[in-house]
């Protein structure tokens, strides 16, 4: 009876691959998902455009007549 | 803890292969081309594992309509679908040098070939449906329908003839070959198990995390 | 109603290869010349012959109770051999034998280390091979 190893190298080669690409895309995902939580985060600290409007100078606190708008809060 | 189960997970792998080919003989009659059971038998066990969770979550979701338990539906489908994937695959490998055939249309490879597109299609479902509530109802349904499949899986060399053999590890009486081929497939099972278990809890993770960000 | 259709489609999927090979009794009771057919048996003890200049080989498929000869053109699985199960496909001829075009071997579920083997092994296939003739 002949082994066949290559047969048996390519079962858990196959195997081995397909679960690796599996856990390395899992994990891309991961990175990506968190990247756009932080980039989300960061956006709903600005002042969005459809918001509130800006109130006229004279009658800003002193706080917001330093800041800058887009600059994070102190 | 995801973490210390993915670490278990690789241990109980090395492990595993460490039994496949350093502790399991070199088979009698098939010679050495017998180790690829080692990782076909429980690629497709965990299967089963996968499938029936999904099924149990599927209820649970029809029920509490919990998201939680949509996520480890879908994940176990995911993860599933891959193992039964290279489950057929494996033991096509397995049967070109032994059976003489890498595919043939018994009733054991039919069903499970059913078993693949079926969770395929629930797969593909859940892309095709944009309202995610409603996504998750069908896909429930599904997933409890597919489960019937699994036992006519198992038993189907049971009840027709087949070129497949009968199952060696899941069936009435136990396991009735050589106990230094038994441990190597319990171990790699166990691995598997481990494996899928490890999967479907980074998966849900993930599937919470990316409705939490479109959200 | 989708529910009903996906069991149907199974069942449906499953029944039609239910018969996946008939038995050398079943064959021999109605043999219809040119038909295609898948054979599954016992390949009989002191019936094979293989001739590897002429890759010719020539057995003997036997259920127990009826015994058919079988006939092939080339090389047959490692695992082919005599008192192990075998499923030929191929058909049946006027002159009475049956003509494989494709040879597979059926294989025990018990897997032996080298020390242990035993007898039991081919009683058990003889079995599985007997077994789910419905």
């Amino acid at each position: 009876m002949p082994d066949h190893w290559s047969f048996v190298a390519a079962a858990y080669g196959l195997t081995a691959a397909v679960l690796l690409i599996y856990w390395r895309r899992l994990a891309t995902k991961e990175r990506e998902v968190e990247a756009s939580k932080r980039l989300n985060a960061e956006r709903s600290r600005e002042p969005s455009i459809t918001g509130h409007p800006r109130s006229e100078p004279a009658s800003r606190t002193p706080l917001q007549q330093n800041q800058r708008p887009g600059a994070p809060l102190p | 803890m995801v973490k210390t189960l993915g670490w278990l997970t690789a241990a109980a792998l090395a492990a595993g292969l460490v039994m496949a080919f350093g502790v399991a003989p070199r088979e009698v009659t098939q010679g050495n081309v017998q180790r690829i059971m080692y990782v076909h038998v429980p690629l497709i066990l965990a299967s089963y594992v996968a499938f029936v969770v999904l099924a149990v979550a599927s209820l649970v979701y029809l029920v509490r309509r919990d998201p939680a338990a949509d996520g480890v539906a879908h994940a176990s489908g995911e993860v599933g679908v891959m193992f039964v994937g290279l489950g057929i695959a494996t033991g096509s490998i397995w049967g070109k040098p032994t059976w003489g055939t890498w595919w043939t249309w018994d009733a054991r490879l039919t069903s499970v070939a059913i078993l693949f597109v079926m969770y395929l299609g629930y797969l593909l479902l859940r892309g095709t449906i944009d309202d995610p509530e409603r996504a998750a109802r069908y896909c429930a349904v599904l997933g409890i329908v597919a489960a019937l499949d699994i036992p006519l899986v198992h038993f189907s060399v049971y009840w027709w003839r087949t070129l497949h053999q009968p199952p060696s590890l899941m069936k009435p009486g136990g396991f009735t070959g050589s106990s230094s081929i038994l441990w190597p497939l319990l171990v790699n099972l166990l691995a598997f198990i481990l494996l899928y278990v490890y999967f479907v809890a980074r998966r849900a993770r993930l599937l919470r995390a990316q409705a939490e960000a479109i959200a | 109603m989708i529910a009903a259709a996906l069991v149907y489609m199974i069942y449906a999927g499953v029944t039609q290869s239910a018969v996946y090979f008939v038995t050398p009794s079943e064959l021999g009771s109605a043999p219809v010349a040119g038909k295609a057919y898948r054979l599954g048996g016992m390949v009989e003890r002191g019936s094979l012959r293989w001739e590897p200049s002429t890759l010719s080989l020539t057995f003997a498929l036997s259920d127990g109770k009826a015994s058919v000869a079988v006939r092939h053109k080339g090389a047959p699985p490692d695992l082919f051999g005599e008192g192990r199960g075998a499923v030929v496909e191929g058909s049946w001829t006027p002159e009475g034998y049956f003509r494989a075009t494709h040879i597979m071997a059926k294989h025990s579920e018990e897997y032996k280390a080298p020390h242990d083997t035993n007898q039991a092994s081919i009683k058990e296939l003889m079995r599985t091979l007997s077994g789910g003739s419905r």
